[in-house]
């Protein structure tokens, strides 16, 4: 787990280490990241991370832009980690490969048990949720045995995260959350950190959106356009709550 | 797929810089990010509240109460605050052209709000609002009856974990907690179980739950509440108060329309500059240090519920 700026300028010292394109350095300087300064520099909570396309009438609030893969990657990993996902994700894929992680991924959260060959080196479990293709929602015992599975891939330092994005108009945050969190503790890792990322370009001083407007007869009272995904931090407790 | 829509841009931020209008009619949809953050917590609250105002361990930012009040009210309508401490929400609401109730258990508290109320008439605030001693896990006891059904919005905040309540001062060498107790009596007395802030976790969800079942009956057919939150940091890990109040509600008989997330950042030049708050800012940087990927918390949670499912909104 990479907490601050492991890149060497010095070439001398250590010749064989390419630096990381995605260490909290460079995505401070390329403006991807917001911090307050200091030493460490300490990112906040909120992530900016439109896509580059969504100028273009593409904004979405359920898929990874290339920001927020670039940003999961390099706030939670070095080079050489193994990064884990549910689902293939070509924008975790592409900033793993750039970045010099390995990255796996299965179909279903079912699907985790099968990368025991990786138990206890995965740095980053990237859990978008809900999960594609699911037949419903997941039982308390199995979303337990998904975090199980989680925590055994897991190193001692590393994390995963669920990427809840915009909800079907039936389900709500509470559900989910109220459900994950829970289980996660159930199976030993903590609720380290919550992370919103606004998934809308900022433009001047507010959130812009674009997207076709939602048909309004389905529309609730009170309801609103996503633009944000929440990303749930776990970490592994230990001590006397390992 | 059809030809991309034309842009949608949120109003521009007002002066409280939120990203909403006075209203209701053919106004763009809600999003679900809110900034609040382009001006500093000193910045909002400036010569809007009487001293002594800064006592109180956790006041909602003047700016968010503002947006969301705009959001879900309009001119005239009548805002509640069951937790109301120095009366933020209250002086928001009337300084925007609502009317305002609000209750709260510390006499102390209860006097300042008055007061802060009083500045914001002085000020001209068009807005009427009345400021009532009492219990809110009691209500709806204590209400006039002639203002039951009749809350457009019920806006607060539950109290947060004791140990990390205090404003911290900045500029004096290391950071220092202080103003870190609900209650005037706090020194003096043991722990009131009347005072939310001061019970255990589980009897406060006990509490929010009776606060916001008490709520009900005071609102509009229509109304709603929003309630806003932050998870508390024990043990280096996060406990779920903005979860466990929504479950609360929930218990209460109510129903979650939507979670909005407000961002306390400024932004500039497309970047979000972080504010100091009264979270801790030196556990980030510690943790940090230590090895732990931990973020400065910048946001918050905001759960706007109702007594029911709304289908369409007049």
């Amino acid at each position: 787990m990479k907490t601050a700026d492991h890149h060497d300028h010095d070439p001398s010292i250590q010749p064989t280490q390419p630096p990381d394109p995605l260490a909290l350095s460079e995505l401070i300087a390329a403006g991807d990241i917001d911090v307050v300064p200091g030493d460490p520099p300490v990112p906040i909570s909120v992530w900016r991370v439109a896509g580059v396309d969504a100028a273009a009438g593409h904004s979405s609030a359920d898929a990874l832009t290339p920001r927020m893969a670039a940003l999961l990657v390099g706030s939670y990993t070095s080079p050489g980690d193994t990064v884990v996902s549910i689902g293939g994700d070509p924008a975790l894929a592409g900033a793993a490969g750039a970045g010099g992680r390995t990255y796996l991924s299965v179909d279903d959260p079912g699907d985790l048990a099968g990368l025991d060959h990786v138990a206890g080196t995965v740095a980053l479990i990237v859990l978008p949720w809900p999960p594609p293709d699911r037949p419903g929602p997941m039982s308390r015992e199995s979303l337990t045995r998904m975090f199980r599975v989680c925590r055994r891939l897991m190193r001692r330092d590393g994390c995963t995260i669920v990427a809840l994005a915009e909800l079907p108009a039936d389900e709500t945050y509470i559900e989910h959350s109220g459900a994950l969190i829970p289980a996660a503790q159930r199976a030993g890792l903590g609720w380290l950190q919550h992370i919103v990322a606004i998934t809308a370009p900022i433009a001047g001083q507010r959130v812009t959106w674009r997207t076709a407007p939602a048909d309004p007869a389905t529309l609730r009272a009170a309801a609103d356009v996503a633009v944000h995904i929440d990303l749930l931090v776990f970490a592994v407790r230990r001590g006397r709550h390992g | 797929m059809g030809e991309p829509q034309p842009a949608h841009v949120a109003p521009a931020p007002t002066a409280a810089g939120g990203a909403s209008q006075d209203g209701c009619g053919d106004t763009p949809p809600l999003l679900s990010v809110i900034l609040v953050g382009q001006r500093s917590l000193a910045a909002q609250r400036r010569g809007k509240f009487v001293a002594g105002s800064g006592a109180h361990p956790a006041r909602m930012a003047p700016d968010l109460a503002a947006a969301l009040i705009r959001d879900y009210t309009a001119p005239g309508e009548l805002v509640f605050d069951p937790l109301a401490g120095i009366g933020t929400t209250l002086v928001e609401a009337v300084r925007t052209g609502r009317n305002a109730l609000g209750m709260e258990f510390e006499p102390g508290w209860v006097a300042l709000a008055r007061a802060n109320i009083d500045l914001a008439r002085r000020h001209g605030s068009t807005g009427h609002a009345r400021i009532l001693r009492g219990d809110a896990t009691q209500l709806p006891r204590g209400i006039p009856g002639d203002l039951r059904g009749q809350v457009s919005l019920v806006l607060t905040s539950p109290p947060y974990g004791r140990t990390m309540h205090g404003r911290v001062e900045h500029g004096r060498g290391p950071h220092t907690r202080f103003h870190n107790t609900y209650s005037h009596h706090a020194h003096s007395g043991g722990p009131q179980a009347a005072n939310l802030a001061h019970r255990s976790r589980a009897a406060l969800i006990d509490g929010i739950t009776a606060v916001l079942a008490g709520c009900i009956p005071l609102l509009k057919p229509d109304g709603l509440i929003a309630v806003v939150a932050r998870p508390w940091r024990r043990d280096h890990f996060l406990i779920d108060l903005p979860g466990q109040t929504i479950q609360a509600g929930l218990a209460a008989g109510l129903t979650l329309l939507a979670s909005r997330r407000a961002v306390h950042g400024a932004i500039r030049d497309g970047r979000l500059l972080p504010h100091h708050t009264f979270w801790h800012p030196n556990v980030a940087p510690v943790g940090r240090r230590k090895g732990t990927p931990v973020s400065l918390i910048q946001h918050d949670d905001i759960a706007i519920l109702a007594r029911e499912r709304i289908e369409t909104r007049s």
